[in-house]
């Protein structure tokens, strides 16, 4: 298993130029697909989906979760100088990337405003898959 | 109320985090009611954060 990650980490290592410039694009604009538009039409039941697509919104939409805490999480430890990890973060440092840490307070504000945000957006889907398949409740 | 478009949950979510309450939205069922005192308690929280930020600037200008 570890063998297995470590010629990941060599072949990313290897490729990082490559990477950097066609994955890492494709990869955030999909994941913002998938992360917000895809949650808010599932939500929203734009389309008659299949339980499994509901399933699977509901899976993106604790995901959104998780980078809404990490931000937050981020944000305290460099604040009060804690070592302050999520769970996902502590099982999977290994296998990940090592991450950057906000260093200026102008990061620290933005992981702030980041967690804010999608809180916002993740109460705001929840109210609104609440009010559509569960007539009455708001 | 009956079924909250998008516009309409991120206003509901954007007052309810803001600890307003207008009023024109209402929870009404158990789970909503959850979410509202989840989100409510989640406000608090960031608003604690969010002072404690400028404090800190505030301090480290001062020193």
């Amino acid at each position: 298993m570890a063998s297995r990650f470590g010629s990941l980490q060599q072949f990313i290592r290897r490729h990082r130029r490559i990477i950097q410039a066609v994955f890492f694009p494709i990869a955030a604009v999909s994941a913002f697909f998938y992360l917000f538009v895809l949650t808010a039409m599932v939500a929203l039941d734009v389309l008659k989906y299949p339980s499994w697509f509901v399933a699977f919104g509901v899976f993106l939409y604790v995901q959104m979760w998780m980078i809404a805490t990490d931000s937050a999480m981020d944000a305290v430890s460099e604040l009060y100088g804690i070592k302050l990890l999520p769970w996902w973060r502590r099982e999977f440092v290994p296998i990940l990337p090592k991450r950057a840490q906000p260093r200026s307070r102008g990061a620290l504000i933005g992981y702030f405003f980041l967690s804010y945000a999608i809180g916002i957006y993740g109460f705001a889907l929840a109210y609104v898959a609440v009010s559509r398949y569960f007539i009455g409740s708001l | 109320m009956g079924e909250l478009d998008l516009i309409g949950g991120i206003y509901f979510s954007v007052i309810t985090i803001a600890t307003v309450g207008f009023g024109d939205i209402v929870p009404v069922s158990s789970a909503a009611r959850l979410m509202v005192v989840g989100e409510v308690l989640l406000g608090v929280a960031y608003a604690v954060f969010f002072f404690s930020i400028i404090a800190s600037f505030l301090r480290e200008k001062n020193v």
